[in-house]
């Protein structure tokens, strides 16, 4: 049994992209880790903000940004001994906006308990980078040009570290936010082999037409629909590469939540998932705030019920699509593992008026 | 952090009670001075050991109240700070901190982050950083600590938090003042609940 596995690493990147780290690893993970695999994970927390760095337009108050990213963790089917006992994985971004540019300070968690991300995501971002910020404006009024900055970092990376180990482990609750309405503006459909290793097989894309007014709307609060299909094998594939460095072998991810934003404008990618016989089945969904151009608002348990009714109930999925809302096309598919498919949704989808 | 319901629980006072006694005490003293009578009134709320030392706190404050803020709002911060360290020394009691570093953060995080942006309505925005540090000290210092100087504090902090403005537009620091105003007192306070 390994009840302590434990994967917390803390990245700091400055206004000028230089990162800063602080990664606590339990024994149990860290006991076989080489040099060589404690380099790469360093190098993952910039891979882990790579889809959105590549699209967006790195402009102040113009770029989307990651602010959540939550996987359950299930363990492979056939292995009954050694297991890894993680169970939640999760990622926490925070980017200030100065004039001197952008911080970032990102988390990536493993914990052995179902854990209440919300408090760790108000943490990061309400106190610790924050707190981060502050300290080092008036470090630097107070020491001048002997302000050293790398010890302070160093100081603070810790500091965060401890305090949201202290954290980590806190019941989920049921937060007011989950009663908001929301669009479905893109629905996802995966498919992958998770034996041996995960193999991604089928990934398709299903929203407007390209000539529905709708596309157009949807786009403006969405970084885009390439963006948007991308994201959840990328950032699984992106778990799994973490979770292999740190011989967590025993354990693949499925993608739950995914949320950005770009100043007032959310975007939520919200996913389900079932195995069978080897084969696990996604379903997903891509929700931006009711807004006063789509009519067809729901709450996330709603979208959280339909996606279930396909896995569990095996409801039909064109039927089920129409539901969530009517105005997406279940029948035209854009397939999102090809670079041909994913060129055809740049080229076709994310085309504006 | 601790839920918005949650929070108002913690941090409610009771007003129309307070005010009472208040105008009760303003009945009462009637060749006292309306700042003397507030300091009674505190006292009265056991805070500060004597009026003099509270009387310090109020005449230095008065003048940095905002132009809709009396001496009276004041007085009420201060007895919702001193509720509020009740709630926080039993969560303090409560929760198995591995160390005091961990402790400050985690206090500062729970309680005293959303308490700041009431606490700041009430002054000006000239207001220095350092007073504002210096105000946590004495609102959330232990009514047992005694050897406490406004005087010395007010320096300590002058010389540890700065206001800093560019342009016109004044820095958020706060996070930065809460914990040099409030750190000491977290780290006394966990050593003593460590010791019980």
């Amino acid at each position: 049994m390994k009840a302590t596995d434990l994967i917390l690493g803390l990245f700091y990147s400055d206004e000028n992209n230089i990162v800063f780290d602080n990664i606590k690893l339990s024994e149990s993970v860290s006991k076989d880790l080489t040099e060589l695999n404690l380099k790469q994970l360093k190098m993952l927390s910039l891979r882990f903000l790579g889809p959105l760095f590549l699209t967006s337009k790195i402009e102040i108050g113009k770029g989307w940004k990651i602010e959540l990213l939550e996987a359950f963790l299930s363990q492979y089917q056939k292995r009954t001994i050694d297991v890894d006992l993680l169970q939640s994985f999760f990622s926490v971004n925070s980017s200030i906006e100065t004039e001197k540019g952008v911080s970032n300070l990102f988390a990536i968690i493993g914990s052995p308990y179902t854990e209440d991300v919300k408090i760790i995501h108000n943490l990061v971002t309400t106190f610790i980078h924050p707190s981060i910020a502050q300290g080092k404006i008036a470090h630097e009024s107070i020491m001048r040009e002997n302000f050293a900055f790398q010890e302070f970092i160093d100081k603070e990376l810790k500091r965060g570290v401890n305090v949201i180990n202290y954290f980590l482990g806190s019941a989920r609750k049921m937060y007011w936010e989950e009663q908001h309405k929301y669009c479905c503006v893109g629905f996802i459909e995966r498919r992958n082999i998770v034996e041996p290793k995960i193999s991604n097989v089928v990934s398709n894309l299903y929203t407007f037409d390209v000539d529905d007014p709708l596309k157009y709307t949807a786009l403006n609060f969405i970084p885009s629909f390439y963006v948007m299909s991308i994201l959840p094998n990328y950032y699984e594939n992106r778990i799994n590469e973490t979770l292999t460095l740190l011989n967590k072998t025993s354990i693949y991810p499925n993608i739950r939540l995914i949320t950005l934003s770009n100043q007032k404008k959310k975007v939520i990618y919200l996913e389900e998932f079932l195995l069978e016989d080897k084969t696990k089945r996604s379903f997903g969904v891509i929700l931006i705030s009711e807004n006063e151009f789509m009519k067809e608002t729901h709450n996330l348990a709603f979208y959280k019920k339909q996606l279930r009714f396909i896995l569990d109930k095996n409801k039909n999925m064109e039927k089920s699509i129409i539901k969530i809302n009517s105005k997406i096309n279940p029948f035209d598919n854009w397939d999102t593992l090809s670079d041909e498919g994913l060129e055809k949704i740049k080229k076709d989808l994310d085309i504006g008026w | 952090m601790i839920e918005d319901i949650e929070y108002i629980q913690i941090s409610k006072i009771d007003k129309n009670r307070l005010y009472s006694y208040y105008k009760r005490l303003v009945h009462q003293f009637q060749g006292f001075t309306p700042i003397q009578i507030i300091a009674k009134f505190l006292n009265g709320q056991s805070i500060g050991t004597t009026m003099q030392e509270v009387l310090i706190v109020l005449e230095y404050y008065k003048t940095k109240l905002n132009v809709n803020r009396e001496l009276l709002d004041f007085a009420f911060e201060w007895i919702r700070a001193n509720k509020m360290r009740s709630h926080y020394l039993k969560y303090l009691g409560n929760a198995q901190f591995p160390d005091y570093e961990i402790a400050i953060d985690a206090c500062i995080f729970l309680f005293f982050q959303k308490y700041d942006q009431i606490l700041r309505n009430l002054f000006r925005s000239e207001i220095e950083e350092y007073e504002i540090s210096t105000l946590y000290g004495i609102f959330f210092t232990s009514l047992e600590d005694k050897d406490y100087d406004f005087n010395k504090i007010l320096q300590e902090q002058k010389n540890r938090v700065p206001t800093i403005t560019q342009e016109t537009n004044r820095i958020d620091i706060s996070l930065y003042t809460l914990r040099s105003g409030l750190s000491s007192i977290i780290r006394k306070d966990y050593n003593k609940t460590r010791r019980e």
